[in-house]
């Protein structure tokens, strides 16, 4: 039998995100989901090799490519009996490959991210910046805000967090960070409070119903356009170990999907990935850092494609 | 002046480790009761990351490790802190390492037969066959050897199968590597002519599935225990009904163990990892279920040592082994 007329290994063909197809920003279209890859690690003190993090991802990522691929006819999260409709994701996922940062200086990274993010959104489309250390966040932000990722309208651009240290001075729409990475200072209190957002630790989150949790996120975003920051430092050092950050107060992969899930449901501008460091304690090769989150990420970027069913489950009842 | 061996109270083990310090030896010293281990170190039909085939060598020497710690502890019996037995280990001859199948990385055929053959020679002298790879895809041979044993002594038994892992393994086939593969072994298994398909279970499976595969499983009458059920139900639960819908009319049940089925933020040496929140701990109660079930053949598998530089993968593996053959390395003492 001719290999070809299988689908592909994960390790043949072209590296991109899923195994999407590899796309211009003047092609994007909206409603389209855009990767872009941000491979730089000098901009925080926490060190580390997050420059790798775009490989890494990709890397993990292509596992997940057979979910709209012809040698998986239906993809099923077993656990939550859901099913993937691949024909709504198919199409709608890009790769615009990783913005070129080697030589430039702090400064001009963060022009060029800033003016990277600024044509994806003005395209209509919603960037998925894969990192890069914590330190791009700044620069995707503004590179939201600058573009009017809000649609015209007058609501400033809102921001959920997942680990990292809060925000200083925040001027932006409500700021809601989830298991921050260490006390927040009363200045960084006082901003999330001026903001309309809060702070909430993982022990708060598990005695809230995700639907609680929601009901809070919703009302505090309002009709404000998102962006999700999700950085390794959200999920507790005991699920992975590859963080950037000391993960002391973060969440398990179950808790953050749950989350997830339903923050894909808001009007989402903007998804970022940070802290991936994939060389880090000898591990690069088993991957688990890079799957974890990604695995988390799925469950927003497939509520945000509306592309889960339910499937009733009666195995068990 | 010291002038021998036994004035200097040294103790000599063998060059090579063996399956819990079992004394090494061939088929034809293989008699009823004994439980008989093999390796088969081979990953080349993993799809991804390799390494298991280091998995028979890792394990013998860590449950060889785990022996010579509970003999250190002396005859007075051991207490078993997390059920509350005091347990006295069995006679070391009812056990026996056979060594490695021959492995051939370049011929699947040559490979399953060279398995197949020693577990069916195990089966068939009444011991129970140990197989320890080795890639998933090894797990399928050494079920084929019992199947085969079985048809020949009993031709209208049939037995169930439980396996635990964090996938399904269910394609038909997978790329490249054909039909015959770690993605593969449980349809081959599936095939077998005395298996009961109706009886086959699977526990642990964790995440994005092919959804055709499970609604063939489902089916057929087969059961699905995903990681988020093993954590719903509690691990004594599953394995309870799991043991239930497999030996629905039949009287044994083969047990195929992938420790993949582990979170890998717990167990990260292995080839295909998943983040199904299972713990070392709720893995080990499952096979506290399952350890006083009538197996007729065991595999574990996907142990990858290359893939871990803590080693604390081979540890956890070798103690999830110890535990599903507790009956058979263990006797309860009196309190």
């Amino acid at each position: 039998v001719p290999l070809r007329i299988e689908a592909l290994p994960r390790m043949a063909g072209h590296l991109t995100f899923m195994r999407a197809p590899m796309g211009a920003v003047s092609n994007l279209e909206p409603g389209m989901i855009a990767a872009l890859g941000i491979p730089v690690d000098a901009r925080t003190d926490a060190g580390g090799a997050t420059r790798f993090g775009p490989l890494a991802l990709r890397e993990t990522s292509a596992y997940f490519g057979s979910h709209f691929a012809s040698n998986m006819k239906a993809a099923m999260d077993v656990d939550r009996r859901r099913v993937l409709d691949g024909a709504v994701v198919a199409g709608r996922l890009v790769d615009l490959g990783d913005l070129g940062c080697i030589g430039m200086t702090a400064a001009e990274q963060s022009d060029a991210i800033e003016r990277i993010v600024a044509a994806v959104v003005g395209q209509g489309a919603v960037p998925l910046v894969l990192g890069g250390d914590d330190g791009v966040l700044l620069a995707v932000l503004a590179g939201l805000a600058g573009a009017g990722a809000n649609g015209g309208g007058t609501s400033p651009l809102a921001l959920i967090a997942f680990g990292l240290d809060v925000l200083p001075g925040w001027r932006g729409g409500p700021l809601i960070h989830l298991v921050p990475t260490r006390e927040p200072s009363a200045d960084a209190l006082r901003c999330i409070a001026e903001s309309g957002g809060f702070l909430a630790r993982s022990a708060e989150l598990r005695e809230l119903r995700a639907t609680a949790v929601m009901d809070r996120l919703a009302g505090a975003v309002g009709g404000a356009p998102v962006h999700v920051a999700l950085d390794m430092s959200g999920f507790a050092a005991t699920w992975h170990g590859m963080n950037q950050r000391a993960p002391f107060d973060g969440l398990s992969l179950s808790e953050a999907r749950e989350l997830l899930e339903a923050i894909g449901t808001l009007p989402i501008a903007g998804l970022s990935i940070t802290g991936l460091d994939p060389t880090g304690s000898g591990l690069s090769v088993v991957k688990t850092g890079q799957r974890l989150i990604l695995t988390a990420i799925l469950d927003l970027i497939y509520a945000r494609l509306d592309a889960l069913r339910s499937k009733a489950d009666t195995t068990h009842a | 002046m010291l002038d021998s061996t036994q004035d200097l109270k040294l103790r000599f083990d063998s060059p090579t480790s063996t399956f819990f310090g079992a004394r090494p030896g061939h088929l034809d010293q293989v008699e009823p009761g004994m439980l008989a281990f093999i390796g088969m170190p081979s990953d080349s039909t993993h799809s991804s990351r390799i390494g298991a085939r280091f998995g028979p060598r890792a394990l013998r020497h860590e449950t060889r490790r785990l022996m010579e710690a509970l003999r250190s502890d002396g005859d007075g019996g051991l207490f078993d802190a997390r059920l509350g037995h005091l347990l006295g280990l069995r006679p070391q001859e009812e056990i026996i390492d056979l060594g490695d199948a021959a492995i051939d990385p370049l011929d699947v055929g040559r490979t399953t037969r060279a398995i197949a053959d020693l577990t069916a020679g195990i089966a068939k002298r009444g011991a129970l066959p140990v197989a320890i790879g080795g890639d998933h895809y090894n797990g399928y041979p050494a079920c084929l050897g019992v199947a085969e044993a079985l048809a020949q002594q009993a031709p209208d038994a049939r037995f169930g199968y439980i396996q635990v892992d964090g996938h399904l393994d269910f394609a038909d086939r997978l790329g490249a590597w054909g039909r015959f593969n770690h993605a593969t072994n449980a349809r081959r298994v599936s095939e077998l002519p005395n298996v009961v398909r109706g009886n086959m279970v699977w526990i642990g499976i964790a995440g994005w599935v092919d959804g055709k595969d499970v609604a063939e499983i489902e089916g057929f009458g087969g059961l699905i225990f995903s990681a988020e059920d093993v954590h719903r139900l509690g691990p004594r639960e599953v394995a309870r009904r799991a043991l239930s819908h497999a030996l629905r009319g039949c009287d044994r049940v083969y047990l195929s163990l992938d420790i993949d089925a582990l979170d890998s933020g717990f167990l990260p040496g292995t080839g295909s990892i998943v983040h199904s929140e299972i713990t070392p701990r709720q893995y080990l109660d499952l096979l506290t279920g399952l350890s006083a079930a009538p197996l007729c053949g065991i595999d574990l598998v996907e142990v990858a040592p290359p893939l871990d530089p803590s080693g604390r993968s081979e540890r956890i593996a070798a103690r999830l082994l110890m535990e599903i053959l507790r009956e058979h390395v263990f006797q309860r003492l009196e309190a």
